[in-house]
């Protein structure tokens, strides 16, 4: 079934260019210059995906952002010239799903896109507000994609054990094989004797201070995978 | 010269207090001096008066009744005698000599006289000058076991001298005269209590040929003064030195706030300005000074607010020639096309970090160090190169975490692009800092290019740069970085070949 996008920029040019390369992919593409009329097409039409400019003349992208996460499901897709991390992580505050920077390459919004549908189509978009992850003294920052300890110290990580920690806190005290550990960090399929996932964990428990025995956090499930042994506050 | 002091605080401090203590030298001389020819003036002149009184009543008295006169006039501080013979003895001082010339002017005729001795004797009751009975020729004599006269040398004394020739001709004898025992005076302070005399013997020959001997004792003006003046003299230098030193202090203290100002000027032009009180001068310096730093700011300001939006506007048209270069067929000339936009978007998006880069939005946080290390190698690792690293464990710094990540991420970037493919990150502390040292074995850079390269735009080897996709701003980011953390990021050749990159960052900030 066709999905339907709105897409809100105050640059026509860049507007129609959209357009068309959304439609061409199969997508109903409804647009918007500005604050006013987004909220005219979203009250005429069912909208699946609203891709905002960030830097629109009038009202701020910003709070447009934030009304509209407030008001409606609807997931947002965050576009904006800054290009600025801090940017990045206020537009994910304001509630936005996604973001991504002008200029962008188009394949990637399309996969961006793409992404944020089928998450939304399993059912999965009530989870994302929760912007932090409290567990066991730690707190995993969803937006900044960092850990930070009970002192307050924060504690990178590389972006797939990030994502195997997201995983495994959204889903705390449940089995996560590891091909399905594997599809979050890398998108890909395991093979037989992939030891990828095995590592990346060895090095979240160093990180978590964890030593993998009894009282471990992410405890290994022989021949099944991982689970995280603790109870996880979600926390907008 | 090396005693001297190299503070302006301290030269003028310095200078102030010679010149105070030079002009209180002269201060206390002139009052000496003065007091002194004031009192030698007065009782000299009394005693020139006298003598000469003496003398004209005895000349023009009737021989008969000389001895009866001699006996009247024989009345302290002037001990009169009649002689018939002529003392030989004689002083020929100059003092002895003004004194006979004063005397003279005195009389009504010229007679011949005589000045046999100027001494200084110790009385033994301090408020009579003429304690030694009639007769006796020595004055010394006349006090035993006081502490014995010291000789007069009233000629070669040089405040008597001084005082002498400086005085009017009426009062330089007898000021002289004063003046020398005030010299001797000085030089003799335990007998402070019984007050010194000064006797002058002379003797005259009337016209009938008889010879007068006469004794006139000069007593001393108070001898407590100096000290009380010292003490006041000491007390108005001291608080003299203490006013100068704190108006010193007031002056000089702006100046060095805003030497402080200027240095630390390159470094933050953010930071607050300086206090414009103090003396006018000063005050308008530092409000010149604050003038300049906003002029700075603002031509700064301006400069990168021009780039930012030229870098900006550049997106817009960027994202849409990708949307429409997506119209056209796959092949060679899309590909390079895309490449081209790439480079052009890599350009805008590091210059505009770079104008970012010392900006304080973000807030300081604990960072774990090693974590946030291995999160970059992880990166790097994926853009095809070995990163070996020795990091210390649980190392923490406070930082902005982003800017951290994005200064570590360029030179570790940096290692990986020109330095064959290893990487090697370790740390050390070194006193207040935390090093974080990347290394690689690449071909390093020319010693006359180690600070160039910091510039923004600057790259070694033009050629090679534009192949890895360097913009030239890598290293200046992260320079910006640093210096906004308080650190520096500075470059090295390791010997045996490659570059050391070094960022310094303060432990405790």
């Amino acid at each position: 079934m066709e999905k339907t996008i709105l897409i809100v920029d105050d640059d026509a040019e860049l507007r129609q260019l959209l357009h068309e390369y959304f439609t061409e992919r199969g997508y109903a593409v409804l647009l918007a210059d500005g604050g006013g009329q987004m909220w005219e097409q979203l009250k005429d039409n069912d909208v699946e995906l609203v891709i905002l400019d960030l830097m629109l003349p009038g009202e701020d992208g910003l709070s447009l952002c934030r009304q509209l996460s407030t008001q409606s499901s609807i997931p947002i897709l965050m576009l904006t010239a800054r290009g600025d991390e801090m940017d990045r992580i206020v537009g994910l505050e304001m509630g936005a799903d996604d973001y991504l920077h002008k200029p962008f390459i188009p394949r990637e919004l399309l996969a961006r896109v793409k992404n944020i549908l089928r998450r939304t189509g399993e059912g999965q978009s009530e989870q994302r507000n929760a912007r932090a992850l409290h567990f066991s003294g730690w707190t995993l920052d969803v937006d900044a994609r960092h850990l930070v300890d009970s002192a307050g110290v924060i504690v990178s990580l590389p972006a797939g054990e990030f994502r195997i920690l997201k995983t495994l806190a959204e889903n705390p005290n449940r089995v996560l094989t590891r091909d399905q550990l594997l599809d979050v960090s890398s998108g890909r399929e395991a093979g037989p004797f992939d030891r990828t996932i095995d590592v990346m964990i060895s090095r979240l428990r160093r990180r978590l201070r964890d030593d993998g025995g009894d009282a471990a956090l992410i405890k290994t499930i022989r021949s099944e995978g991982y689970l995280l042994a603790t109870k996880v506050e979600r926390r907008a | 010269m090396k005693f001297l002091p190299r503070t302006l605080f301290g030269q003028l401090v310095l200078s102030l207090c010679l010149g105070l203590l030079a002009a209180q030298a002269v201060g206390i001389w002139l009052t000496l001096s003065d007091r002194a020819r004031f009192g030698d003036g007065l009782l000299g002149a009394f005693a020139a008066q006298r003598i000469a009184g003496v003398i004209t009543i005895l000349d023009e008295a009737d021989p008969g009744d000389r001895a009866r006169l001699v006996h009247a006039l024989n009345v302290p501080p002037t001990h009169v005698s009649l002689s018939n013979t002529w003392d030989p003895s004689s002083d020929d001082g100059e003092v002895a000599r003004s004194f006979i010339e004063h005397v003279q002017q005195q009389l009504d005729k010229p007679v011949t006289l005589q000045v046999t001795s100027i001494k200084r004797a110790e009385p033994r009751r301090r408020d009579d000058g003429t304690l030694p009975p009639p007769g006796d020729a020595a004055p010394q004599g006349a006090a035993p076991g006081v502490s014995p006269p010291v000789e007069q040398q009233p000629a070669s004394a040089p405040a008597g001298s001084a005082a002498a020739a400086s005085s009017s001709a009426a009062n330089s004898s007898v000021a002289a005269i004063s003046a020398a025992s005030n010299t001797d005076r000085r030089s003799n302070r335990h007998a402070r209590l019984s007050q010194p005399v000064v006797f002058v013997t002379g003797q005259a020959r009337l016209s009938d040929g008889t010879i007068v001997q006469f004794r006139h004792s000069l007593p001393e003006p108070g001898i407590d003064g100096p000290i009380r003046l010292l003490g006041l003299l000491v007390f108005l230098g001291l608080s003299v030195a203490l006013l100068s030193a704190w108006a010193v202090r007031r002056l000089t203290q702006p100046l060095a706030s805003l030497a402080e100002a200027a240095t630390g000027l390159a470094q933050n032009l953010d930071r607050p300005p300086l206090p414009e009180n103090g003396p006018r001068e000063v005050a308008l310096a530092a409000r010149a000074f604050n003038a300049m730093q906003r002029d700075f700011k603002r031509t700064l300001d301006t400069r990168a607010q021009a780039l930012a939006a030229v870098s900006h506007d550049l997106r817009m048209p960027i994202t849409r020639l990708r949307l429409r270069l997506e119209r056209l067929d796959e092949g060679e000339l899309r590909d390079k096309m895309d490449g081209d936009l790439t480079e052009m978007d890599t350009m805008i998006g590091n210059t505009l970090e770079y104008l970012r880069a010392g900006s304080i939005i973000e807030k300081a946080c604990k960072i774990d160090l090693e974590a946030l290390i291995e999160s970059i190698t992880e990166d790097i690792t994926a853009l095809g190169a070995t990163v070996r690293q020795h990091v210390q464990n649980g190392a923490l710094v406070t930082a902005r975490p982003l800017a951290l990540r994005r200064c570590l991420t360029n030179l570790m970037d940096n290692a990986r692009r020109y330095g064959g493919g290893t990487v090697e990150v370790s740390t050390v502390e070194q006193g207040k800092f935390l090093l974080i040292i990347v290394e690689d074995r690449g071909p390093g850079i020319p010693p006359s290019e180690l600070e160039r390269v910091f510039e923004p735009y600057v790259r070694v080897e033009v050629s090679r740069a534009r192949h890895t996709g360097g913009t030239g701003l890598g290293l200046a980011i992260a320079r910006t970085i640093a210096r906004s953390h308080g650190g520096e990021v500075t470059l090295e050749n390791r010997p045996g070949g490659g570059t050391k990159a070094t960022l310094s960052l303060p432990m405790h900030a």
